[in-house]
């Protein structure tokens, strides 16, 4: 529990985490599905968006943690296999170090994104 | 409350990382974001046979609106659009939106390049290319050659093209490239072409050559007989073009040498030439063609074969492409081959009559004119002082300060100049290429073209640049060669004279009557069309940029100009061979003679170590017998090839290296291997001015084979492969946009051309045979620009086995875009 966390937040996240992480997850993916849409959005908002999320329904800054890289391993492998259905995952993981630093992003940003928000609340 | 206020450091300490990303990293979080990063989005419609693609192509093929009318594009497995429309424009309006699709990088670096626009898309280390390219001119010569055209019907052409190419900015995201870097493309425009155009033309003739010449005289101001001995106006050989074409009838006459004039033009231009050579095109672009009547082949029917040694790019120098106008009207047609992105039509292909291809000819196309100087601002012209005509451009520098840039110009054309400590010293340029040029036309004519009378009318608006022209009727047999291009007149009162020098412009020494820079150039001025030289019907005819005739009706160029003739001596051999024996010279055959590596340069060059074993250690003499043994072919997998090509560049070097760079003058500057073959054992060329005893060629031969033995123990090169290795390099320092290297056959003086040593490669860069029902080709890459595209280097395995690809015109498979006329018109 955070200074800013509310109390019901709290006994939500204790009752129904799982719930909640699938609920956030979600939301995350439409997020991230929405960034790659939509090119006024900017890339890699959604899955800050979806970390944040995340973090919101983690018990502990631990869970936050382990939330964010499950979601941004959720969003590289949505990712993966969107690129199988392209038909570019070989070229595309073959263009370091920018796939690489996709990977890092994809684990990292959502990761960040949820310690810092369960961090506050 | 321990727990609290660590995740309170925590949270803080995450933010400002997510901070300091988003900002300091924001363009690589931009760019590489998974899913939605912007270097991802050209990747999701890249390979037109995924999963994702056939879905989407359930509805039916996409389709695009097209002002100009109905057409369909089908792709075939290499990746080559087979477009079929109801008429040309629609064609063209369908041609502009699939080269955009797949190469719309290219095409807009090429423009920018030309017009100097290269520094406000990536920054200030362009600057000084965009203001050379700009003091040229290039952009006022593209738009002269539009205004020359425009209302012809390869001017609506040029027009619809440039819309289709419009189009597709419009519609579909934006290549990778444009992505990295962070800039959007502009307006496709017909000056856009054109300028492409004047691309090739300035990569194949725009040089500053005569300068060249200049700084070798100044640099040997006591051994002026040597020298000139060193570049002489011809070349020693039997291997001229029209000489050595077999049957045919020539057209060309030959009249007495043209005279030289005094170089006495020359003075005052120190370093002129060093600062402007960084913007011609290096040495090394070469090509072969050749052509084969019917009456040697199987079938009957001509054979024409071209491979244009270009460089060696990422994405590739050619778009191959499929056109056909439906019907019986008069612009039906059907024409497949090769063209430079941003160019609409055929360059080099065959139509269902008539099949053609280039080389280059090397002819001097650029004269350069020095002045009186009276102030900064003025120039003496024929007596009177005259004011430059000058105006400001401002070069727009992306992330940093715009620059201006001065232009200047004179009656002859622009005025390139430097500072030196004496004042400003500079020429003005001549280059055909900066008239009204209407190559275009001819171009767009010639896919059309039905039988070889009407080429060679077609050929008279070929104004630039000056190429080797080789065409076949591919139903009647008939072949053709002639030299398109204009060829400026050159006289001093009534005697003829070469262009190899600097010319007074003060007196209007030499000027070219009709030529207007910029303006509306008298083409009929130029040398009269049918003087130019030309071969009709030959039985066979080979061109490798070698001397066009022994005896030339006007200066066309001289040696330095010309490539050496081995190319061409290895390719007349083997058509005279074939030709001469009781089997018939196939496609098969023509091909493999595309694949051969034999190097008559080494059986030229290499009595010379034969000679000079006397000299050698005992671990060179056994480089030496490996050479003796070697059967002169430029494998990768061979021992001797590697050996031969060090030591071939370590003779050139021993022999001319200590004399000429201690005055100034680099390997750029060093004469041609034909002529380093051909001095006599006791030159004085030979002798190493910076030891005390005298040289002669078997020393230096021995020497270079000791030094090439030991670089290569030192480099650990094992096989010519190892040394010879392609690197087709991306213009992005990005590795995952290169083509995969590999150890190459060939050399520069091969059939099978590769030059590994330029700063960028060159060699065959589209290697075409066509006959009548079995015409192949292939590009030393892929159709498409587009790094995740499965044809981004599709065809390089095969061009670097020596293997070929159909160039069917048959239905290639699904209809993949559909052009449908605005308003839903007929077909």
């Amino acid at each position: 529990m955070s200074y800013l966390t509310p109390a019901a937040l709290t006994a939500v996240r204790d009752r129904r985490e799982g719930g909640l992480t699938l609920g956030a997850f979600a939301l995350g993916l439409v997020a991230v599905l929405a960034t790659a849409l939509v090119p006024a959005i900017p890339p890699g908002s959604g899955l800050v968006l979806g970390g944040a999320l995340a973090g919101l329904t983690a018990r502990s800054l631990v869970r936050a943690l382990q939330l964010g890289l499950y979601f941004g391993g959720l969003v590289l492998v949505c990712w993966g296999a969107a690129l199988v259905l392209f038909g570019v995952l070989a070229p595309v993981a073959a263009a370091t170090p920018l796939s690489l630093l996709a990977v890092a992003l994809g684990f990292g940003l959502p990761t960040l994104a949820a310690v810092a928000v369960r961090g506050l609340v | 409350m321990a727990s609290d206020l660590a995740g309170v450091v925590a949270s803080v300490l995450c933010l400002a990382v997510l901070l300091s990303a988003a900002v300091g990293g924001g363009s690589l979080l931009t760019l590489s974001a998974p899913a939605s990063g912007a270097a991802w989005g050209p990747a999701y419609g890249a390979n037109d046979g995924s999963v994702a693609s056939r879905v989407a192509d359930l509805g039916g093929p996409r389709q695009v609106e097209n002002p100009y009318g109905h057409a369909t594009v089908q792709y075939d497995d290499a990746g080559v659009p087979h477009i079929n429309a109801s008429n040309r424009q629609a064609l063209a309006f369908a041609v502009g939106y699939v080269q955009a699709r797949d190469r719309l990088f290219q095409m807009d670096l090429q423009r920018r390049l030309m017009s100097g626009n290269l520094s406000a898309a990536f920054g200030a280390r362009a600057v000084e290319s965009d203001r050379f390219h700009r003091q040229m001119g290039f952009a006022d010569a593209a738009n002269a050659s539009w205004r020359r055209i425009r209302d012809t019907e390869a001017g609506d052409g040029v027009r619809a093209y440039s819309a289709g190419v419009n189009r597709y900015i419009d519609a579909r995201p934006t290549p990778f490239e444009f992505r990295a870097n962070d800039y959007e493309p502009t307006r496709w425009t017909p000056q856009d072409t054109l300028i492409v155009g004047k691309l090739i033309a300035w990569d194949l003739t725009g040089d500053f050559r005569d300068l060249r010449g200049r700084s070798i005289r100044r640099a040997f101001p006591d051994r002026t007989d040597e020298v000139a001995a060193l570049y002489p106006d011809q070349l020693d050989h039997d291997e001229a073009i029209v000489d050595s074409a077999v049957g045919g009838e020539r057209n060309a006459v030959g009249e007495p040498r043209p005279e030289l004039v005094s170089g006495d033009a020359d003075a005052g231009l120190q370093g002129l030439y060093e600062e402007l050579r960084p913007h011609q095109s290096e040495p090394g672009l070469g090509s072969n063609s050749w052509v084969v009547a019917g009456r040697h082949t199987e079938d009957g029917s001509p054979i024409v074969a071209n491979d244009p040694h270009l460089s060696l790019t990422v994405p590739s120098v050619w778009y191959e492409q499929h056109l056909r106008v439906r019907g019986d009207g008069d612009d039906a047609m059907d024409v497949r081959g090769v063209a430079f992105p941003g160019v609409p039509t055929v360059v080099i292909g065959a139509n269902e009559d008539i099949a053609w291809g280039f080389t280059n000819v090397g002819a001097d196309q650029t004269d350069l004119y020095r002045y009186d100087r009276p102030s900064a601002d003025t120039y003496r012209y024929r007596g009177e002082t005259r004011e430059f005509e000058t105006h400001n451009e401002t070069i727009p520098v992306k992330d940093g300060r715009d620059r201006t840039v001065r232009i200047r110009r004179t009656v002859h054309g622009p005025f390139l100049s430097r500072e030196t400590p004496q004042g400003e010293t500079g020429v003005a340029v001549s280059w055909v290429g900066l008239g009204d040029t209407r190559e275009s036309v001819a171009i767009y004519e010639l896919n059309g073209a039905t039988d070889l009378d009407e080429v060679r009318e077609i050929m008279r608006r070929f104004d630039s640049p000056t190429q080797n022209f080789v065409a076949a009727d591919i139903r009647d047999g008939g072949t053709y060669f002639r030299l398109t291009g204009r060829y400026p007149v050159r006289q001093v009162g009534n005697r003829s004279v070469t262009g190899d020098r600097v010319f007074d412009g003060s007196a209007a020494r030499v000027e070219w009557p009709g030529f207007e820079p910029y303006g509306r150039t008298n083409w009929s001025a130029f040398h009269d069309y049918d003087a130019v030289p030309e071969v009709r019907n030959p039985d066979y005819l080979a061109t490798a940029n070698q001397r066009t005739t022994d005896d030339p009706p006007f200066y066309i160029a001289h040696s330095p100009r010309y490539a050496d003739p081995y190319r061409g001596e290895r390719i007349n051999d083997l058509l005279e061979q074939r030709a001469t024996s009781d089997r018939p010279i196939t496609a098969e055959y023509v091909r493999r003679m595309q694949r051969d590596v034999r190097s008559e340069a080494a059986a030229d060059l290499l009595p010379v170590v034969a000679d000079a074993t006397g000299e050698m250690a005992p671990e060179t003499r056994a480089a030496a017998d490996r050479l003796k043994d070697w059967d002169r072919n430029m494998t990768r997998d061979s021992r001797a090839a590697l050996l031969y090509a060090r030591w071939l560049e370590h003779y050139r070097n021993a022999t001319f290296g200590d004399e000429f760079r201690s005055r100034g003058l680099d390997e750029s500057y060093f004469p041609k291997d034909h002529t380093l073959a051909r001095l006599p054992a006791d030159s004085r060329w030979f002798d190493d001015v910076r030891t005390g005893d005298r040289e002669r060629r078997a020393d230096i031969a021995a020497r270079a084979l000791r030094r090439a033995v030991a670089e290569i123990d030192r480099e650990g090169w094992e096989t010519y492969g190892d040394y010879n290795r392609l690197h087709a390099e991306h213009p992005f320092p990005l590795e995952f946009l290169d083509f995969p290297g590999r150890g190459m056959d060939g050399s520069a003086y091969t059939v099978s051309n590769f030059r590994s040593q330029r700063s960028t490669q060159a060699g065959s860069s589209w290697r075409m045979v066509v006959t009548e029902g079995e015409s192949s080709g292939v590009i030393p890459g892929g159709q498409s620009g587009n790094p995740y595209s499965p044809r981004y280097h599709s065809q390089l395995d095969e061009w670097a086995a020596g293997e070929y690809k159909s160039m069917a015109r048959a239905s290639a498979g699904r209809t993949e875009l559909v052009f449908v006329p605005a308003d839903g018109g007929a077909e």
